[in-house]
This record gives C-alpha cells, structure tokens and sequence, in this order.
C-alpha cells in the first residue's frame, strides 16, 4: 500500500512537471533563436529593441 | 585667355559659347579645349565674390524651405563650386531608373571626371546583408579658382569674360543666333554655333523662364521649365548604441573592413540597395552615421538602462573597455520628383529688370516613410547580430512631416532629362527639346535626384555633353 502511495506520488508529480519542463524549454529555444524587434516609444524616440532586452 | 573687352570678339563667331563658370560649365570648355575647339565662357559674377551679386539672386520662397538662396549659390568665377564641401559619391544604377540614358553611359567619364575633380580615393559601394550598402564620400583635393583660372589665362581656346550678364538669346525661329549680354553697364551681342547653359541648379529655370517670355517662338510651350524641382534635405534621423568590435568582425565576415570605411570625421554611409529599394517600393536615403565614444554615464546608456536592462548588462564590460559608441544618426535624403514643387518667375526683378526666381517646395510623406524604412531595416541588422540598439526620432513615426531639416545646397531638377517634351525640358544629349542649338549641363538636368552629393555626377554629364557637341 506505502508502495503504490508513493509510485502514484511519483507518477503525479512526473506528469505534471515534464509537459510543464517541456512546455517552458520550448519557449526558451524561441526566445533565444527568434529575435524580434519591437518598436518602443521613450524619452521622445522610437527605440528599436529586441524582445529580449527587458 | 581672359576677355577684358568684349569688342574686341563682338564680331567674332565662337563654336560654343557657355554660360556659367561652375563645374558644369568648366568642364564642358575644357574638354571642348582638348579637342581643338574654341569656347567662350561668359560669367555673370566677377573673380571674387561681392555682396551687391546677391541682388540677383534672391529666392521668393513658399512652402517648407526657408534658407537663404544666397548662401550657397554664388555669383563669381567658379560659381557656388568655390564654397564647394569637396565630397563626391557615385549615383548607382537604381538612380538611373527612369532616366533616358543609363549608369553605364555615364561610367564612361568616370575617368576623367575624377581626374578634373582631383578625387584622392575610388569609390566603393559594398553589400552588407543583402539589403544594405556601405558606400563612401570620397574627398577632392580641387581648387577652382587657382586651378582652373591660371589654365584659362594661359588658354588659346577657352575664352573667359568675366562680369558679363547674360541677357536674352536672338534666335531664327528654331535656331539661336547670338545672345545678348552686359558687362561695364554696356550691351553686347555674341555669336556662336551651339549655346550652353551652365548657371546651376535654379538659374537654370530662371533663365530659360525668362527666354520662354521674351522669345515666343524659341521655345515649345508645353515645355516643363522649372518643374519638379528638387533638393535633398538633411536631418537628424536617430541616435543609438553599439559595439564597436562586433560591428568591425561583422563587417570582415561581409569582406567591407579591408575598405576604407570609416571616412570623413569617424563616420560611415549607408544606403539601400536596388532590390530593397523596389520591393518596398521607396527613395533612397544617404544615412549618415557618426560614431562618439559613449560611457556609462551617457544619456542614451542610462535611458536603456531603465527599459533594456538585459541589452546594457551585456555591453556592459565593453563599456568600460571603451568599446561601446554612440551613434548621431543623420540622412540625406532622396526627394521624389514632383511637378508641383516648381520654380516660376517672381513679380520681383533683378538690377537688370530680369525677374527674381520664385520658388514652391514642400516636403513630402513618402520621404519620410522611406527613411523610416531603411532605418528599422539598419535597427533590425543592429538587434539581429547583437551589435547595437537604435532609437528613431520621433518625425519618423509623424504624419504631419513636420521637422527641422537643412537644405538647399543641392538644387536639383527644373530642366529635367526625358525622350517626352511634356515631362521634360532636355533630351538625353541635353539638348533643349524643340531648340536646334541650346544645351543645357548641370544638377538642373537631373530626372531623379538620388541621394548622393550630384557634383561628380555633374561633371560626368558635362563631359558626356563635350562630346556630344564635339560629334555634331
């Protein structure tokens, strides 16, 4: 019974964590392979910035 | 050989009679004196500059420019050329697009042009990435006036008549005869086989307006004179950062470092290519980037530092290593030629009772959205390669096209070249369509005005005009 207890833990929070590991490694890779420029109005200019600046 | 009185060659009939001494006008006589043919250059000023000049040159301004006409075009031997910055770029091929004649046929007096022009360095047009040129101003080391006039002096051939006005052509219904001038508050009349008119890019239109009303039957009507006038204003576009080494190694990948890039006070010049240009269907623009070394504690460093903190950490040890610059970020920028921006004959007149040159110029959306355009293009290629950050100001994004800007030195257009008399003044030999012995040389002649410095390219067409004439 402690056994299953403890494999049913494990399986929960294996399931849970890998789709959520793999989830935000995917969004890594984007973020470093993709840049974006996005277009930032401060101090009276138009800042040509990428994504990942801030 | 300088002509003191004009009696003394009244009666004499010259093959070519120019009329202005600048560039254009200069380097068509000399290459015409190569050849073995005899010139006369009339020239209204004297060989200094003298204020009263300026009496003949004011400018009626409506529309967006507001500078001083009589700054930068000069009555005097050697013309505006003697205030001359010294910088000459090559027009590329793009430039050439609706012109009837092409680059090719101008490469031609590539030569020669930079053997007048006394140029120090060749030019160089590199692609960066597909989409950018790095180009470069190359510097002469001319002087007008000691060069050109010793020559004259010394010449059999070219002959120069210094404070002489041109008045009015005398012509037989299609055909010019002679033409009427003053010197010493005389008039005169001179006699030639072709004429040249070689004023500069406003005096051009001015003086062929003025013949167009006193000589109705000379030339055609529908003639264009004086339209799509254009200059090339000169703003401030940007600022930015970036690292100076990764900018050079990306430069060495692209074979541009062996170059000598970095010219004329640390700067670099940037352009858009053909294809760039085409598919985003805009003007060109010269961008002017100059580079300042920046520190910690500089504005643009401190402003990222509120919004980009990531990007300024990992500049951060390049700072300290003086390796991060600040970049001013200027451009001269291409005008697209359009009809409405005219010059037309002033109610005003000179001491010579000729009218002054009135002139309408307004700026326009495309220019700015074309110099938007290549610079979020140069803005991506900074972010891409991880070499810098850009900030645009704020004009570009503003469609009231309201900003400050710095023009008028490169007055273009006005008798512009075409195969079609009714959007153009000239041919592509610049012969005056309709006329059968009036040429007309200089920026006045250019169709389009690209955005490069139109001074070799002036030279280049006056020699091609040379030959032509030499041809007739």
């Amino acid at each position: 019974m402690k056994n299953n207890k403890r494999k049913f833990i494990k399986f929960m929070i294996l399931s849970s964590l890998i789709p959520l590991g793999s989830f935000l490694s995917f969004f890594n890779i984007q973020k470093k392979n993709k840049k974006k420029l996005f277009l930032k109005k401060k101090f009276s200019k138009i800042w040509l910035l990428d994504i990942n600046d801030s | 050989m300088i002509v003191k009185d004009l009696l003394q060659i009244e009666n004499k009939k010259f093959e070519v009679i120019i009329i202005g001494s600048g560039f254009a006008g200069i380097s068509t006589a000399l290459k015409l004196e190569k050849k073995g043919i005899e010139t006369l250059i009339i020239e209204a000023g004297n060989l200094d500059f003298n204020e009263t000049s300026n009496e003949f040159l004011k400018v009626d301004s409506i529309g967006d420019h507001k500078g001083d006409f009589t700054a930068n075009r000069l009555r005097q031997f050697g013309g505006s050329s003697r205030i001359w910055g010294g910088n000459c770029n090559l027009m590329n091929s793009e430039n050439f697009t609706n012109w009837p004649i092409k680059k090719k046929d101008l490469d031609l007096y590539s030569d020669e042009a930079r053997e007048f022009l006394k140029l120090r360095d060749n030019f160089f047009q590199e692609n960066v990435n597909g989409n950018l040129n790095i180009y470069n101003l190359v510097w002469s080391k001319l002087e007008i006036d000691i060069n050109f006039y010793n020559h004259i002096k010394k010449s059999n051939l070219v002959h120069l008549s210094l404070g002489t006005t041109f008045l009015n052509f005398k012509n037989l219904g299609k055909r010019i005869v002679s033409l009427d001038c003053r010197k010493h508050n005389k008039n005169f009349n001179l006699q030639s086989k072709f004429f040249v008119l070689a004023c500069g890019g406003i005096e051009n239109s001015r003086l062929l307006l003025w013949c167009k009303e006193k000589n109705k039957d000379l030339l055609n009507s529908n003639l264009p004179i004086g339209k799509y006038y254009m200059h090339h204003p000169y703003h401030k576009v940007g600022q930015g950062i970036v690292n100076y080494k990764k900018l050079i190694e990306y430069f060495k990948k692209k074979n541009v470092v062996n170059r000598p890039i970095i010219s004329c006070n640390n700067n670099i010049f940037i352009e858009a290519n053909e294809s760039f240009i085409k598919r985003n269907n805009i003007n060109n623009s010269g961008i002017y980037v100059k580079f300042k070394e920046a520190y910690l504690d500089n504005n643009l460093i401190k402003q990222l530092r509120c919004f980009a903190p990531k990007f300024v950490k990992e500049i951060y040890d390049s700072i300290k290593t003086n390796d991060v610059y600040e970049l001013e970020i200027n451009t001269l920028q291409e005008q697209a030629p359009i009809e409405l921006n005219n010059i037309t004959l002033s109610n005003n007149t000179d001491p010579y009772d000729v009218p002054l040159v009135k002139l309408y110029w307004k700026k326009n959306e495309s220019e700015i959205k074309s110099v938007r355009i290549i610079m979020e293009e140069i803005g991506k290629l900074l972010v891409d390669k991880e070499m810098g950050r850009l900030a645009l100001e704020e004009h570009l994004y503003d469609h009231k096209i309201n900003f400050d800007f710095v023009s008028g030195n490169h007055q273009m257009g006005g008798t512009r070249m075409g195969t079609d008399e009714k959007d153009s003044v000239v041919d592509k030999n610049l012969k005056v369509h309709g006329v059968e012995n009036l040429f007309i040389t200089g920026s006045s002649v250019f169709r389009t005005s690209g955005h490069c410095h139109p001074t070799f390219t002036i030279v280049q067409l006056s020699l091609r005009l040379a030959d032509n004439l030499i041809n007739i």
